[in-house]
Parts: C-alpha cells; structure tokens; sequence
C-alpha cells in the first residue's frame, strides 16, 4: 500500500460515532501531574549522571550512609534496574535532615534542590541519620557498616519493586522481611508503599486498604500519595 | 495550524508541544516540559496500568535522557519518545502478563475532567470503547495507530523513529484501522447488550 491513509477522523466511510469518539478520546484532557513529574525527574537527573552517558565505571567507595546508598545507587543502575533504585537513593537524599550541611566524613552535602521544594516532606530522622541497631546487622548477626546496611535496604527495597512486577506474593513477603530487618530503615516509606501495592496485587484488597490508610496516615505529604490513594479509590486531588 | 492533540497539554502547566515547531536538540528536562502528559497518555493507550504509569514515564525519559536527549533528526520529538515509551510498555506488559491488571485501570490516566456529568460519563465511554478497540491490537500496530490517528503525528516521523520504510508505516496503519474498527465494532455491540461492561468480549487478534 503506497498510498498515505487518511486518517479516521476526516474519512466520511467511517461511522460518524467512531470519529466522534476518536475526536473525543483526541481532546480528553490527561490526568497526568506533569508538575510534580517534573520536580521527581529532577530528583532523579541529579543521580543519574550526565545526558547521554550510562554509568559505566563503580563508584567511589562510599564513607557514610548518604553516600553509601547513592553508591549502590549508582552500581545497581548499570545492572539495568537504575529506576527504582534512583527512587530510593533519592528517598535518603530528600531524607535528610533539613539542618544538615554535611555528610558523614566530611564532604559537603549535595544540594537537593526537590528536597528544598519539598515543604511538607514527613518527619524527618534526627541528625545525623543513624540505623538502629538492628538496622546495622546483617541476618547472620554479625555487626555491619551503616552504609552495607543502607545499601542492602535499598538493594532490597529494588527487589520488591521488580518482583512486584511479576509476582506480588513474593514481593510483599521480601517486604515484610526487609521491614522485620529495618524496622526504622530510611526507606520504610516506600516500603510501606511498596507493600500496599503488593496486597492489592495478590488480591488482598481488605489488607491492601488498612496498609493504605495507614501509609497515608503516617506520610499524608508523601510524593507517594497519589499511587497509593488509588487502592482506596478515591480521587487525587 | 495548531495540533489538535497538542491542545490537550494547555493547562497543564507544561510547554504544549506542536507539530509545527522546528525539531531541535532537547534535553530530557526539556522534552519532559513540552511532552509528558503525551507520553503518560500514550503509555495508558499502550496499556500500561494508571498504577505504574507515573513510574513508565519518569523510565521514558530517564532512557531519553541516557540517550543524550532529541537530536534534530526526520523522526519528531513526540515519535522519538513514543518509540521508548513502547520499549518501556513492552516491558512492562511481559511483566505483567502473569498477574492480570485489571484492564480498566489502564483508562485511568486518561480520566476525563469534563464538569458536566453527562459529558463526563459520555467522554468516559468513549474512552473505554476506544481503549478496548486499541487493547485488541498489538502493540507495534497499536503505537502506529495511535500516534497517527490520535496524536496526529505524521507518517514520515513514526517511519524514521522505527527505521522503516514510510510504505510499511501505511501498510501498518491500513491493517491497524482495520482491526481497530473491527474491535470497534464488536465491543459497541457488546456493549448495547449489556452497558457498562465494553471491555468484555473477545476480539480475534
């Protein structure tokens, strides 16, 4: 076929209520936040690394717990899961606390300037940012650096994301350990999240609706409001 | 003239994107400015659950911006990103094949906004009888179809974004507006018998 096609809208052939729908369906408004998707890109251009150039050499050894999970972060984009990764390395950035102007170690604190916007961000951890100590064990027992711990909580939490993708059982289950094992972890927000979605998904709709509310009970300005608001059916502003 | 589809973007907040601006090299930053409520709706039409499209589109542009942004090129911006943002749907479906999203969701992106009631139902219908015809398609059928027929994007731009011939872009779209109003057809049908329930039927694929 060589000829250009018309297109449906403007071919009299075609019933008029199929055009009109597609004419409709064409000037239906998105419901798409472009403003707040705007400002978590951001967030996540900052870690990404320059345009046009996927990571591709480990990074530096991490010396505190900030570092530690941009680090794995960074290590665990190459392997092809960067996003949520991104996701939760960002977390522990905006997680910081607002006074704070250095890392541990030292070197300056990275500006966030999404951390700056977020006004109404959840209460925050006293500075500086500390696991508790059953945060700073490995399952065996053996005491571990914060930033292994730190970095195992985000390789965790990246593992629930990806299961929840494809099995939601197991998902919810590695969130239910990764919350047993970081009870107070930095990134229990989006695990709790994370969780909610699972029981939505393994069709624990009653439980999925408790984990909801009370999610959005503990972090009612949560940038993950709007996902989780959805399990309740009820309208995002 | 004005793109139609473009139109939809006012109000956003966000840079509405034309047909008729000159491409240019764009960051991701910037494509995110002029196209994301495309891409999130383009996602939806794709199938992606309204759940997980806020995830896809940061993906989509996140992978724009590892590509180094738009380079001014045959393929327009909006085709550009819809060629990633089907990589990323792609994904997204395999993933999900084992756990049955409910379909509906996936309009949920798209949700209508209209004040009056009755428009606001009417526009919801449409929208599900349209989505249900465009489910019916596969995917590379069904990107064609909707960044022609819906988003009005020309045939020489979705040929350079796939690197194919603009001959087989026709052929695609003739045997996507077939199949597309076959599904059509049969869910309009489905849905006289028993309304609200347009998403239903089988469609031969």
């Amino acid at each position: 076929m060589k000829k250009p096609p018309v297109r449906l809208l403007h071919d009299p052939s075609v019933a008029a209520s199929v055009r009109a729908n597609l004419q409709c369906v064409r000037e239906a408004p998105g419901g798409y936040d472009a403003a707040r998707g705007f400002e978590r890109l951001q967030r996540e251009l900052e870690l990404a690394g320059p345009s046009g150039t996927a990571p591709s050499t480990p990074p530096p050894t991490p010396r505190g717990l900030e570092l530690s999970g941009l680090g794995a972060t960074k290590a665990l984009w190459i392997s092809g899961v960067g996003a949520l990764c991104i996701v939760a390395a960002g977390a522990l950035v905006t997680g910081l606390p607002r006074g704070r102007q250095s890392l541990p170690g030292g070197a300056p604190a990275p500006p966030s300037p999404a951390a700056a916007r977020e006004s109404s961000a959840p209460p925050l951890p006293a500075a500086p940012l500390r696991l508790d100590p059953a945060t700073a064990l490995a399952p065996s027992g053996t005491a571990v650096s914060p930033g292994v711990a730190a970095r195992r909580e985000i390789e965790q939490l990246i593992q629930i994301r990806a299961l929840l993708r494809r099995d939601a059982a197991a998902a919810y289950e590695l969130a239910q350990r990764s919350a047993r094992e970081f009870p107070r972890g930095a990134l229990r927000e989006e695990r709790e999240a994370l969780t909610a979605l699972a029981l939505s998904r393994i069709g624990e709709h009653a439980r999925a609706q408790e984990q909801a509310r009370a999610f959005l009970q503990s972090y009612p300005n949560s940038p993950l409001r709007a996902v989780v608001q959805r399990l309740l059916g009820e309208d995002v502003p | 003239m004005k793109d139609e589809a473009a139109a939809r973007h006012e109000g956003s907040g966000m840079l509405p994107a034309t047909q008729t601006d000159p491409p240019q090299a764009l960051s991701a930053e910037a494509l995110f400015r002029a196209h994301a409520p495309f891409v999130a709706s383009f996602l939806a039409r794709m199938g992606v659950p309204a759940l997980e499209i806020d995830d896809a589109v940061q993906e989509v542009f996140l992978v724009a911006h590892r590509k180094g942004g738009y380079q001014p090129g045959p393929a327009q911006p909006r085709s550009w990103l819809a060629a990633i943002a089907v990589h990323i749907a792609q994904a997204d479906r395999r993933s999900r094949r084992r756990q049955q999203l409910e379909s509906a969701d996936a309009l949920d992106g798209t949700s209508c906004r209209r004040p009056d009631p009755a428009a606001r139902l009417e526009t919801q219908r449409a929208l599900e009888l349209v989505q249900a015809a465009l489910d019916a398609l596969p995917l590379e059928l069904r990107a064609a179809f909707v960044l022609f027929e819906i988003e009005g994007e020309p045939c020489e731009s979705i040929a350079a974004t796939w690197s194919v011939p603009v001959g087989t872009v026709y052929s695609r779209l003739h045997n996507a507006r077939r199949r597309f109003l076959q599904a059509y057809a049969a869910h309009e049908k489905h849905e006289r018998r028993a309304p609200g329930l347009g998403r239903e039927p089988e469609v031969s694929r």
